[in-house]
């Protein structure tokens, strides 16, 4: 007679869902509508000051934009620019991304914390639920749930506004559709959001155990500890960087220990830690659409190919222990 | 000291614990047997919560401590599968639902009956849907009670379980706890401050004062160790000299209460009865506040 440890996982897991329905459904959803219906206004916006149908003045002849765009000469730039939008139309979920690491960030904070504030801890620790598998899920929770969560509401954001833009497009006689359809990147970009959750997950564990040990252990204002504990070493690094001349080692420290504990859990944080993974400046110089061409996925992934994230990740993981082992005696504040 | 009772539920040796310089419990030893029902009783401060967060390892403690034959302090996650508690009450989370509650529990325990949790809910006014925050107190126990209740543990343990609940609801659990949830396999530990509605069902007695065990005993025993006598005026200073634990007034009688006199001793000196557990209590904790 007993329950296994994944079927537990289960509900523990869902229990977050419950407690959180608001911050990780409906704050995701509710960005998503408003930038969904933000693109619609902007539209009509464009629509009603410059007319349906805009046109460009050509020798003081109007020509209309469908006229350009559908000529063959257009023909490989038009195929450029259907390349260019269907690729990197994800990127329109930016705030939701952003969102994102302030969502997991607070939810960690809260997560331990929350259960001794309200005392609901002595009832949890009346079932056989052990500390490990509470903490556990409250991990997965932030790495791994609320990511896809908003994941999918970023696709689904993003798609509906590359439907408007070509909307308004196909109102000025320019059909895209057909070509958009047909093009893999569409299908693909939000394959490759999800495809970078492990790279999140390992940028982001260092951060979400730093504040997972902090919920765990802090007696009250969680807030202040997480962060000011930090910012004080950041002070404290300045000075000594200043007094010993040992800037650059300084300035590691504030990167790789400060910066991490705080920052991992908005997405992209490795371009931050590693800057390496960019291509070298130069190259940027030479054409602004060059910037576009990074290839987001492969070069997240790359970073995995680093010592950083696997270091950062073990460090995570003790903080998670070190927050399991911190429950256990606290029962309430 | 003696070793670990191994055939006892609960087996204390030397339990103590301190918080800073102030000591909470004091070289605790005690037995529980199986299938008991134990009050643990004593006045504000006396340790007894403090008692129970060992036993239920939520605090750490020095000594020897065994439940159900496992350490609380090392193998809690063990232990939780047959042990249940309520540690206060109304500690259930605002935004709990009555029926989330439900499959939570069946989800994650596997002595869980979810009929019986539904039964003693269908007594309630709560429904299903219903969050705790919208509660009253008194409907936020009447829920706890429901789904502990629910659990087929081999160690219950309750402190102050029935704190805001009115005195039908009151009967109605203890009655519930009496008849369909205690069998001769479980044993439960009580602390209450209403000591009057659970004399009748306790079947152990543990009174504790500052840290210290002072009476450990079953009711039988109490019953024949401590007689409450009507002494007429007349026999006043003869019972006097038998040296009662506690006297007080009532309608001009003299009521007093012995430790281990001979019922036929004390009979002759007027009407004998068993004190109540509430009597005995004050006589015991005299002075405990000075």
């Amino acid at each position: 007679m007993s329950i296994s440890p994944l079927k537990k996982m289960q509900w523990l897991i869902r229990r977050e869902l419950w407690e959180h329905k608001g911050m990780l459904l409906w704050t995701p959803a509710a960005i998503g509508i408003v930038m969904t219906v933000l693109g619609v206004l902007m539209t009509i916006g464009a629509i009603a000051k410059s007319g349906l149908h805009s046109s460009l003045s050509v020798n003081g002849e109007a020509v209309s934009w469908s006229a350009i765009f559908n000529t063959r000469t257009f023909g490989p730039h038009r195929a450029e620019i259907i390349d260019n939008v269907v690729n990197n139309y994800t990127y329109t979920a930016a705030p939701l991304f952003l969102a994102l690491g302030f969502l997991v960030f607070f939810y960690c904070l809260s997560a331990l914390y929350d259960e001794r504030r309200d005392r609901s801890v002595l009832f949890w620790k009346s079932l056989p639920v052990s500390d490990a598998q509470t903490v556990l899920s409250k991990a997965a929770i932030a790495l791994l749930v609320a990511p896809l969560i908003v994941a999918a509401a970023a696709s689904l954001t993003s798609l509906a506004l590359l439907l408007i833009l070509s909307s308004v497009l196909a109102l000025n006689g320019i059909h895209v559709f057909a070509e958009l359809l047909a093009s893999p990147g569409l299908y693909l970009g939000p394959l490759r959001v999800f495809g970078l959750l492990p790279v999140y997950c390992l940028w982001a564990l260092p951060t979400v155990g730093w504040l997972l040990m902090v919920s765990s252990w802090a007696r009250s204002k969680v807030f202040l500890w997480a962060v000011g504990i930090p910012l004080l070493l950041l002070v404290l690094t300045v000075w000594v960087g200043k007094l010993t001349q040992m800037e650059t080692d300084v300035s590691w420290i504030q990167m790789n220990v400060i910066g991490r504990a705080l920052l991992g859990t908005i997405p992209g944080s490795w371009y931050l830690f590693a800057p390496e993974l960019l291509p070298q400046m130069p190259a940027l110089e030479q054409g602004s659409h060059l910037a576009a061409r990074i290839d987001v996925f492969s070069n997240s992934w790359s970073s995995l190919a680093l010592p950083a994230p696997w270091l950062g990740a073990a460090a995570g993981a003790a903080m998670l222990y070190a927050a399991m082992r911190l429950r256990r005696w606290r029962a309430e504040n | 000291m003696n070793a670990l009772n191994k055939d006892s539920i609960i087996s204390a040796r030397g339990l103590r614990k301190q918080y800073g310089k102030q000591v909470a419990i004091d070289g605790l030893s005690f037995d529980i047997a199986p299938g008991c029902i134990v009050g643990l009783i004593g006045p504000n401060g006396s340790g007894k919560t403090t008692t129970l967060k060992a036993i239920l390892g939520l605090t750490a403690s020095d000594g020897e401590l065994s439940v159900l034959g496992r350490d609380p302090r090392t193998q809690r996650d063990a232990l939780m599968d047959d042990v249940c508690f309520i540690a206060d009450v109304a500690i259930l989370p605002g935004w709990l639902r009555v029926g989330d509650a439900i499959d939570f529990i069946a989800g994650v325990h596997p002595r869980f009956d979810r009929s019986k949790a539904e039964r003693y809910l269908a007594h309630t006014k709560l429904a299903p849907k219903m969050k705790v925050k919208t509660m009253s107190k008194g409907m936020i126990v009447q829920l706890h009670l429901a789904l502990v209740m629910a659990i087929d543990a081999r160690l219950l343990v309750l402190d102050e379980p029935t704190l805001g609940l009115d005195i039908l609801y009151r009967k109605q659990f203890y009655q519930n706890l009496l008849e369909d949830y205690f069998d001769e396999n479980k044993t439960i530990i009580i602390t209450t401050h209403q000591i009057e509605e659970v004399e009748h069902i306790l079947s152990d007695l543990l009174f504790i004062r500052d840290g210290k065990i002072v009476l450990a005993s079953t009711m039988e025993e109490v019953g024949e160790r401590y007689i409450e006598v009507m002494v007429g005026p007349q026999h006043v200073n003869p019972a006097r000299a038998l040296l009662p634990i506690s006297e007080r007034s009532v309608f001009g009688k003299s009521v007093m209460l012995f430790d281990g006199v001979a019922r036929t001793q004390l009979a002759a000196l007027g009407e004998v009865r068993t004190p109540s557990l509430a009597d005995l209590f004050v006589a015991t904790m005299k002075g405990a506040y000075q």
